[in-house]
């Protein structure tokens, strides 16, 4: 697996002369775009000497202006590990400073710099025993779906059959972020890396679709029947500061030991209190 | 630094006084592993252990038993994100130290949940730090650490530890939860000690 030998490589180097992989920022070059829904795209960017990352993971991203102005944010893996290579999901925020560069304004051969890969607590790895081969749940709020569709196609990749399922909401059919592969993924749940997928629309429900709009409740995070032991899950969840709140409640209320639950928050809280 | 070709930036003016890297919200910056923990007033209290093992503890009364200060500062999240003129309630850290005899330059902070982090001392006292309970004068909601949480503002964010529940002495430093995860082990905003090795 490309994954394990990229991140053995990096441990392996020797830690005294060389700065960890983390610490110091790459020129990167965009190489590749994929709309991901109306208003996101993935950045496939170039990146000589990345040594790889796991699943989870993310990067910083710095961009700086003719007059020497910089700005920086951080950005989830988008794809498990491949050497020299880095992708990025990113959503528009409509007024945001970084975001509309990185989904309208960046152009093929444009370049940036990163940095990482950053965060060894928010990662889920197929196979890693140090994380427990329990069934793995994940539950994504918005954009941040973009690091648990890495943890799923690293499954894929590796070919995993832990039970798995993803849980994701979103506000309405024009937000959705990967719709065909999470498709394919959740086609046949007999085929070696296939996952369960749950769409949980807030405001607009596309054409057929069973659930009515509403906030995600408990019923929609009960695991599958099938799973032995669903108390004994890993649970990822991810998206804004107050996604995250209400989903780690939820669990909470379904009897999730806080043990079990990583979580990794996007933005600020909205609420000043 | 690479030019990035047709970025422009919004060259906030007030840019100037922050940290390197940060920008502003207007919302609550947050670096949080886990789910939010409720505890209550009744079953919160507040221990220092120095080396001697011979721990002191604060119940909630005998914290607000304490005098307090109100706190006025900016604080920087290593997700980037720096609050502006943040008003806040608690008890200066020197006051629980005054009671304590200790020769140990380090402390670990713990929290309820598991969670720690590491300081020097010398970070912790001389109105360097406090024990907060109050929030733009209300009661510390639990999402931002309540009833009550360390508040380190000289440093990243990640130190001032959520529902903070004591401090342990010790002889030498140690890693705390994300300085073990790749962060830096001091975490100064200022000089952009985001990671280990910055
Ligand atoms: C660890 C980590 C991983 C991330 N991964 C991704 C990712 O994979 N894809 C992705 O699209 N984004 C991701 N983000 C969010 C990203 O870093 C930026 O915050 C986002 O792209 C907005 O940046 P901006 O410069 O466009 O907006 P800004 O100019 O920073 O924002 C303008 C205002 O909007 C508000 N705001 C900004 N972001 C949010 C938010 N997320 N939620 C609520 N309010 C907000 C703030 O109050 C801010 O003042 C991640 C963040 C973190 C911390």
């Amino acid at each position: 697996m490309t994954d394990t030998n990229a991140t053995e490589g990096q441990a392996d180097s020797s830690a005294e002369e060389t700065p960890p992989a983390g610490n110091h920022w790459r020129k990167a070059t965009l190489i590749g775009v994929h709309p991901q829904s109306w208003h996101s795209r993935t950045l496939v960017l170039d990146v000589p000497g990345w040594a790889g990352h796991l699943p989870g993971q993310h990067v910083d991203v710095r961009l700086t202006a003719a007059d020497g102005y910089s700005a920086q944010r951080s950005y989830s893996l988008a794809e498990p590990a491949t050497p020299d290579r880095v992708a990025v999901t990113v959503d528009l925020l409509p007024h945001g400073e970084v975001s509309p560069y990185l989904v309208e304004s960046m152009e093929l051969g444009d370049e940036l710099d990163v940095r990482g890969p950053i965060g060894g607590w928010f990662v889920w790895e197929p196979g890693d025993p140090s994380i427990g081969d329990g069934p793995v749940l994940l539950i994504a709020g918005g954009s941040g779906v973009v690091p648990l569709v890495t943890m799923l196609r690293a499954r894929k990749r590796a070919v995993d059959s832990t039970p798995t399922m993803l849980v994701y909401s979103l506000r309405g059919p024009r937000d959705l972020m990967y719709g065909p592969e999470l498709e394919e993924m959740s086609a046949d749940l007999s085929a070696p890396g296939s996952a369960e997928v749950r769409l949980v629309y807030t405001r607009k429900v596309p054409g057929g679709h069973p659930r009515p709009a509403s906030h995600l409740t408990v019923e929609d995070i009960k695991p599958p029947s099938a799973w032995p032991e669903p108390l004994a899950a890993r649970v990822y969840v991810c998206g804004s500061s107050g996604f995250v709140d209400h989903a780690a409640g939820l669990l909470h209320k379904a009897g999730y030991p806080d043990d079990r639950i990583r979580t990794e928050r996007f933005g600020p809280t909205g609420v000043d209190r | 630094m690479t030019i990035s070709r047709g970025f422009f930036g919004h060259h906030d003016p007030r840019a100037v006084d922050l940290p390197p890297g940060q920008h502003l919200t207007h919302g609550f910056p947050v670096l949080t592993a886990g789910p939010t923990q409720l505890i209550s007033t009744e079953v919160w209290s507040f221990t220092i252990t120095p080396e001697s093992d011979k721990p002191r503890r604060w119940s909630w009364n005998e914290m607000m038993a304490l005098p307090s200060e109100e706190i006025n500062v900016d604080i920087h999240c290593v997700t980037r994100w720096t609050k502006l003129g943040t008003h806040w309630r608690g008890v200066a850290l020197d006051t629980f130290f005054e009671e304590i005899d200790t020769d140990n330059e380090y402390a670990m902070v713990h929290s309820y949940g598991g969670y720690t982090t590491n300081l020097p001392l010398e970070d912790l006292v001389g109105g360097k730090a406090w024990i907060v309970y109050e929030y733009e004068g209300e009661p510390l909601h639990a999402e931002h650490g309540g009833p009550a949480r360390l508040l380190v503002p000289h440093l990243y964010f990640w130190k001032s530890a959520k529902w903070v529940n004591g401090i342990t002495m010790q002889r030498s430093d140690e890693p705390g939860f994300w300085e073990g995860f790749g962060y830096h082990n001091y975490g100064n905003p200022w000089r952009e000690e985001r990671y280990a090795g910055d």
